[in-house]
Parts: C-alpha cells; structure tokens; sequence
C-alpha cells in the first residue's frame, strides 16, 4: 500500500464512519430487525438454564445473523452512489489521493460504523443474560462470538453492497440482495428442494463458523458437524469473495472515470 | 508553473463537440477565461484539473504531460481546484469536511492540518459556524468551503470555476482581493460570467466561443478593440430604445428619463462616446461572433 493508498484510506475510514454512525435511519432500521429477531426467536435468556452459555452464545450470534445483515446491506447500498448524487466525487477524482484506497476506507468505515448498533443489540443482550444467569463470566465468549459470527458476516455483506452500487442502481441491489438473503441464507434446500447457498460454506450467517470454533449448536438451520477446518475454510471464502468484488467494484470506477 | 495546452479537443457522447483543438500558453499569475454558456470553459477546466480526458490534443503543466499517469499525479499533488458544481457531504461540519480534504490532499500532520484548517475558515469567514453541518448552509456558505478546500494545500496551481457565483457583493471583492494576494509565483486559472471578477484580478484572458479560443491577450487588449464602439444615449422614455444594430450594456432609470450605454459600430446621432470597459470590450467581441454566425 502506497503512501497516498494509506492516507486515502485513513480518511474515508475515518469521516465514512462518522457519517455512517449518524444516520438516524440506521439506528432505527438496525434496532427494528434487532427487537424482530428477539421476538422471533425468543430470547436467549429464555432459550433454558440448562443448556448453559457455551451453546447460547453462539445459537445466539447466529440467529442475530439472519436479519442484522439484510439492514446493513440495503443501509450501505447508496455509500458509492451518494458521492455522485453529492457531487462530490468530481472534488475526488481532481485530489492526489488513490481512489483504490478512498473506496477500501469507504467500505471499513461505513461498516465498523454498522457494527455499532449491531454490537449494541448483542451487548444489551448479554447484559440481560448476565443479569438472568447472575454473574457475567460468559462475556469474553461472547465478545468471541460476536467477532468471529457477527463481525465476518457484516463485512460480507458490506462488501457487497458497497461494491455492487457501483453497477447497478441502488433499489435494484436492495432488492436482489433481499432476495439474495433470503434464497442463500435462510432457506432451507431439504424443506423447498431448489439449489441454494444455504448450509454451505459460503453462507455468511456463520453456522460452520459457530460449529466450529464453538461447538455443537442446537437450533434449526445448523452446519452441526462443521469442524474448525470448515470454518477456517468458509471464512476464507467469504473474505475472498468480499475482496473480489472489491476489486472489481474498483476496476470499473477507474474505467468509468478514464471514460469521461 | 506554465500551462501549455495545443490541439486539445474534447467530444462527448453523442458527437457533442465541447472544444474544437484550442492552443492556449497560460502564464504564472492570474489569467481569465470567459465565454458564454455552453463555450466549453468548464470542459477545459475539468481537462486541466483531470477530472476529464480529453479526445485529442496535450496539455502540459509546469512540465509534467497529463496525458500519463505520472503527470497527473504529480499536477495534482500542487492544484487547488473548485468545481463549477461543488458537492459537499451534508451530514459533515465545514471543519470536518476540510479536515477529510487536508487528509486526502496530504496534510499528514494532524495539529498542522488542523491550524491550516481553521486558518481558511477564518480568511472564509465561517470561523463562527465551523462545527455546524454543511447541510444548514447557504449556497454563499458553502462556496466559501470550497474555496477554502481549494486553498488547504497551499497550491501552485489553482483553477476555479465560478468561483464567486451566490456571495454576497462583499464576499465577492473579498475573494477577488484573496485570489490577488494568491498571485504571484502561482498560476491561477479564474473561469467566469462575471466580466467584472476578471476586469477587477486578471491582466490576462482567453475567451472561449463554441469550443475555440476567439481571444487571447490582454485585459487592456480587449479593452481597447472596443474603444470608439461605446456610447451613452439619454431618452426620454423607454420605448426609445436604439436599434438592433446595437448591444444595450445598462440600462439607468434616472428622474427625467433613461441611459442607454451602448456598443456597436454605428451610434445613433444623440450618442455620446465612453470610455469602454472590459465588459464593453467582451460585448464587441462577442458581436462580433455573432454577425460572423449570422453572415
């Protein structure tokens, strides 16, 4: 990473983030899918003592992962669209600064800043535990969990729909990723009997992440048998997918740019 | 730092022909370029600052060709450039806004960027209304941003398109006396309508007519080629209007009738001569455009 790559990068990180996290929408949007997914799947704290931490943390991580994402893909989608309705992206394209590296601070920092809320949820959550198991000696598991579930899956998404904007316009990504979500991630192929990414290892929702690095879970849609291998292996895919499109998102900006 | 421009032609989708192979030598100090709407000022400002490629033809600056990479990059580590149009991020305070552009423009060190930021702010005048977000701005409020982002770097090269559009009377000389200040060992390409902000900074000029430089020379130059084309006229009411043959530069509505200042080769027989002015001199010219197109 050049110099001028590093500097654009620390800016747009730095002012995409804050931007990001003052979006009263996002707010609303994220608390909305957070308070739906307690309703849906009861919370843990009601899941049963017996079943114990080492098994809700996850269950819960994972669950929190099958709507939290949809928020921050249709929330990100207008982040590269939006410098062209500002206008500022003439001021950009004029700046000494790489663009590669402005679109890579764009999309860390408009992420971390989705992850906010998204960490909030889990946060009051834990608490609510702790305060039902009486002692908080699970939290460094669940900011474990959180890291390696919510985290991964929220820079998947993220990449996407900072990159895929870039092409299409921001409604029609809103609505194919909606769809994308629900037919790659939550459908279950042995119920509906049609090809999905569901239960495989490019699913993003984490169950072979949360199988493997934690253990057996108990809920629906769970990768059950997934070892530390697959999940190693399913991260690895997703942040290769994420860099790709990246990438690719890029290559068109600067051949949409050399066009003008 | 010399901008060296030969050839230089852009044509758009669409077979839209913006500039139409201009030569153009601009020197270090403040040059102006006018030209009606549509004249192709901002085509060549965008080429200039590397927003646009253009479709044939060079441009070198300071010596560096913008026609590689290398080039535009190293022009544009030294340029200041405020759009016709400057976007801004509404949800960002004027502070925090030209902080990102500092960033981006390599103002690395973090309490020098933050002097040099609230330094602009204050020759902008929004020292007070820093930390308010660009949304709550006026159009004049955020031209001043721009042109204080345009400034952050202390640039060698500063092009500025339109610069005073929406300030204030005042706001506007205060800016022309800033661009004056700024001249000397920089290049400063000021691109306007405003005959005035260029009779007022600029001793030298281009003016752009449908994609082709049609002047280049001095203020004084185009000043003079009007000299002996400019009259006043005082009638009695406003219907007594001159004659097509003739431009009406103002119009003043005084107690007992009105003046006419006007340009053109043949006055009517109650004209005075005037001394023309730089806008007399740009109107001659532009007649002159407009009776070759007709003929």
């Amino acid at each position: 990473m050049t110099t001028e790559h590093w500097r654009s990068f620390v800016g747009a990180a730095r002012y995409e983030f804050r931007m990001q996290v003052r979006r009263p929408s996002m707010w609303i949007v994220l608390s909305v899918l957070g308070v739906l997914s307690a309703r849906l799947f009861e919370s843990p704290w009601n899941w049963g003592r017996e079943l114990g931490p080492d098994l809700l943390l996850p269950e819960w991580a994972v669950r929190l992962n099958w709507f939290l994402p949809i928020g921050v893909g249709v929330l990100l989608a207008d982040r590269v669209p939006r410098d062209r309705q500002a206008k500022v992206d003439e001021l950009f394209a004029t700046l000494p600064a790489a663009g590669g590296g402005r679109l890579l601070g764009k999309y860390v920092g408009s992420t971390l800043a989705v992850a906010v809320p998204v960490f909030a949820i889990h946060a009051v959550s834990m608490g609510r535990l702790a305060i039902h198991e009486g002692n908080g000696s699970f939290l460094p598991l669940a900011l474990a969990t959180f890291a390696a579930i919510n985290l991964p899956a929220l820079f998947f998404v993220g990449a996407f729909a900072i990159a895929c904007p870039a092409v299409l316009r921001v409604p029609l990504f809103q609505f194919l990723f909606v769809g994308y979500w629900f037919w790659g991630n939550l459908l279950n192929p042995d119920v509906f009997g049609i090809p999905t990414t569901s239960d495989t290892l490019l699913t993003p929702v984490g169950s072979y992440v949360a199988s493997g690095f934690f253990g057996q879970g108990f809920g629906l849609y769970w990768a059950s048998d997934g070892t530390v291998r697959d999940a190693m292996l399913s991260l690895a895919l997703l942040t290769a997918l994420a860099a790709a499109v990246l990438v690719a998102a890029h290559r068109y900006l600067v051949w949409q740019q050399a066009r003008q | 730092m010399e901008i060296a421009v030969q050839g230089l032609t852009k044509v758009y989708r669409g077979n839209v022909r913006a500039l139409a192979g201009i030569d153009l030598t601009i020197p270090t100090g403040m040059y102006g370029l006018l030209g009606p709407n549509g004249a192709g000022k901002t085509t060549l400002m965008r080429i200039l600052a590397g927003v646009l490629r253009p479709s044939a033809g060079t441009v070198r600056i300071g010596g560096h060709d913008m026609g590689t990479e290398s080039g535009q990059r190293a022009v544009k580590r030294v340029l200041g450039y405020l759009p016709q149009e400057l976007g801004l991020y509404p949800d960002l305070s004027a502070r925090e806004f030209l902080d990102y552009i500092g960033i981006l423009k390599g103002l690395d060190d973090r309490a020098a960027r933050r002097r040099r930021v609230a330094e602009l702010l204050a020759v902008v005048a929004l020292g007070e209304t820093a930390d308010r977000k660009l949304k709550t701005f006026s159009g004049g409020m955020k031209r001043r941003v721009g042109i204080a982002q345009a400034l952050l770097n202390d640039p060698r090269l500063l092009i500025v398109d339109e610069p005073t559009a929406g300030l204030d009377p005042e706001e506007r000389i205060r800016f022309r006396n800033l661009l004056a200040e700024l001249a000397g060992e920089r290049t400063i390409l000021l691109s306007t309508h405003i005959v005035e902000d260029v009779a007022q900074t600029c001793r030298d000029l281009a003016v752009l007519v449908g994609g082709e430089v049609r002047f280049r020379g001095t203020t004084a130059d185009l000043i003079a080629a009007a000299r002996g084309r400019v009259w006043t006229m005082r009638s009695e009411t406003a219907t007594g209007r001159p004659g097509d043959h003739l431009t009406v530069v103002s119009t003043l509505h005084l107690g007992d009738g009105v003046q006419y200042r006007l340009v053109g080769a043949r006055p009517p027989a109650t004209a005075e001569p005037a001394e023309p002015s730089l806008e007399d001199g740009y109107v001659w010219l532009m007649r002159g455009q407009l009776a070759a197109v007709a003929a």
